[in-house]
């Protein structure tokens, strides 16, 4: 799959559930830190090839980072709390 | 006949209910990686004690504050309607009645738990609330909140968001609330994600990263964060929507309810309208109460009841929930509130005593329910209310073919005018069910096989 037909993707836009509106593709693919959302199988599944696209530009220790879903609130919160004391007390 | 029933500011309930104190087997608490339950200490940096201890209690009745009271009559009591012209549409026995939670300033039950959090807040002494956004009805409804209180609201909204959603951000700066684009050069988080990717849209997940640091590194101790769905405390603060309901239904004349619906994608709209009818069935009434979920996310209606790890490293807490494993990949559902991997804790409970009957719906049958509730009565609502409104339509035909004079109930719990892409998408022929097939199924559960059962407490009741 070409730059080109990436690109052609890239424009495409649907309705992003968790945001409550359209995004394009190109933003489902580099959401988390330059990796897709967790969700880009599915939401795109039905619209483009998204796991040939997956399976043929993402590593499969990649493909589990990618699909790792969400945590549950409290527990994701506390592990943020975490981060963000380890962040203060860098120099 | 009356179509709409009201209550004076003097009828509105003084207490909340809180489910956890009568469910007939008890609650299993979250655990850490390391096997204990997660303590309130642990929550204190970002939420203030007298939400946490909201948040452990097994208090059954919990008084509501003048102070809460006094916010809550900006819109409250909301009415209750009886949905006349969808009954005559359905050619119907049965009485369907909802509960308007539309007619808030920001137009969803949110406000109903907003307010509350501002509230205690700032009893506690804080002056400054935090959180993070999306399309931003959650961000509009806490920043609605903070300015009745006085308290400054920081939102941080998903960048992408930002710039293609004006309108929500503009209902919070009016409200007052500092609404910046996530990521920003004003936490480390922000930060060290611009340093990588001067370009992000943003996310979700950074937005959290960013309020909830906002919150515990504030120095001076007077900033908390603050969250609109899954946890008990939001859960107790949406009950005041059934407690109304059940006063408006007896001046309404109604003796019994026989059904009880919901949209349940977190739940706090659901517990809100259902969980004083799940009382009254604990007590042996005979109600259908039933939370309606996507087909194609069966998070309740297949799903068995597990502990499940929140990453696929298993290094996160195993929390006791519904879930689809944690290898699942949600498919795709127009209804931004009904994507929650996992269910709240208590629903869950209340799902395996048998308390509740959850029902899956196609997206294509909610929005044409969605359609005919707009062209009946009037309201075109939330894409995810949709669900709930598609399974009334659902009891209404089926008390018609029994003969039955059924009532009905559901929670109406926002309108739609603010998300009418899902509408667009549906006019133009681009949406599709998706049901999640056995195969799938399978394949995600094998993920949880080696994970510790919970023990399955049920008293066999219901």
């Amino acid at each position: 799959m070409g730059a080109e037909v990436i690109e052609r993707y890239d424009a495409l836009t649907r309705y992003c559930g968790s945001l409550g509106h359209d995004v394009p593709f190109g933003y489902c693919r580099s959401v988390q830190g330059g990796l897709p959302c967790r969700r880009t199988a599915d939401c795109w599944n039905e619209a483009l090839p998204v796991r040939r696209f997956l399976e043929e530009h993402y590593t499969e220790e990649q493909r589990a980072a990618i699909f790792a879903p969400s945590k549950p609130k409290l527990t994701s919160i506390l592990e943020i709390v975490e981060r963000a004391k380890r962040r203060s007390q860098v120099p | 006949m009356a179509v709409k029933v009201f209550l004076s500011e003097d009828e509105i309930p003084r207490q909340w209910y809180n489910l956890a104190a009568d469910l007939p087997s008890p609650m299993q608490p979250p655990l850490g990686p390391d096997g204990k339950p997660i303590s309130p200490d642990m929550l204190a940096p970002v939420f203030p004690m007298n939400l946490i201890e909201q948040e452990v209690s097994t208090e059954r009745w919990i008084d509501i504050p003048e102070g809460v009271l006094e916010l809550l009559y900006r819109w409250r009591p909301s009415p209750l309607h009886r949905a006349v012209h969808l009954e005559k549409a359905l050619d119907t026995p049965a009485r369907i009645y909802y509960k308007n939670e539309s007619v808030s300033p920001p137009g969803s039950h949110k406000p109903n738990t907003a307010v509350a959090q501002a509230w205690y807040n700032k009893q506690f002494g804080i002056k400054r609330i935090t959180t993070e956004t999306g399309a931003g009805q959650w961000g509009s409804a806490l920043a609605f909140a903070c300015s009745l209180l006085g308290l400054e609201c920081k939102v941080y909204m998903v960048r992408i968001s930002f710039e293609q959603k004006p309108f929500r951000k503009l209902m919070m700066q009016t409200w007052g609330a500092n609404c910046v684009a996530s990521p920003s050069t004003e936490t480390q988080a922000g930060r060290d994600i611009l340093a990588k990717f001067p370009d992000t849209p943003g996310s979700l997940g950074i937005a959290i990263s960013e309020a909830v640091e906002a919150a515990v590194t504030d120095q001076s101790g007077e900033t908390r964060y603050s969250l609109g769905s899954v946890l008990n405390h939001v859960l107790l603060h949406q009950t005041i929507i059934g407690l109304e309901a059940k006063k408006q239904l007896k001046k309404a004349g109604v003796k019994k309810v026989d059904t009880v619906i919901g949209c349940c994608g977190g739940g706090s709209n659901f517990a809100g309208l259902s969980f004083p009818f799940v009382a009254d069935k604990i007590a042996g009434e005979q109600i259908d109460i039933i939370p309606v979920e996507p087909t194609s996310c069966p998070t309740m209606t297949r799903a068995p009841f597990v502990y499940d790890h929140g990453d696929t490293a298993k290094m996160t807490p195993l929390l006791p929930m519904h879930s689809l494993g944690h290898d699942f990949i949600p498919p795709p559902i127009h209804a931004g509130g009904l994507r929650y991997h996992g269910m709240a804790p208590l629903i869950s409970q209340a799902i395996v005593e048998g308390l509740l009957a959850p029902r899956a719906i196609h997206q294509l049958e909610c929005y044409a329910a969605a359609v005919q509730f707009a062209q009946t009565e009037g309201i075109i609502i939330a894409p995810e209310t949709s669900h709930a409104v598609a399974a009334v339509v659902q009891e209404a035909k089926k008390a018609k073919e029994e003969g039955k004079e059924k009532v009905i109930l559901f929670n109406m719990s926002g309108h739609g005018l603010m998300d009418l892409t899902g509408y667009d998408a549906y006019f133009q022929g681009k949406l599709q069910d998706y049901s999640l097939p056995d195969v799938e199924m399978e394949k995600s559960l094998k993920s949880i096989d080696g994970l510790p059962k919970p023990q399955l407490v049920k008293t066999g009741k219901w």
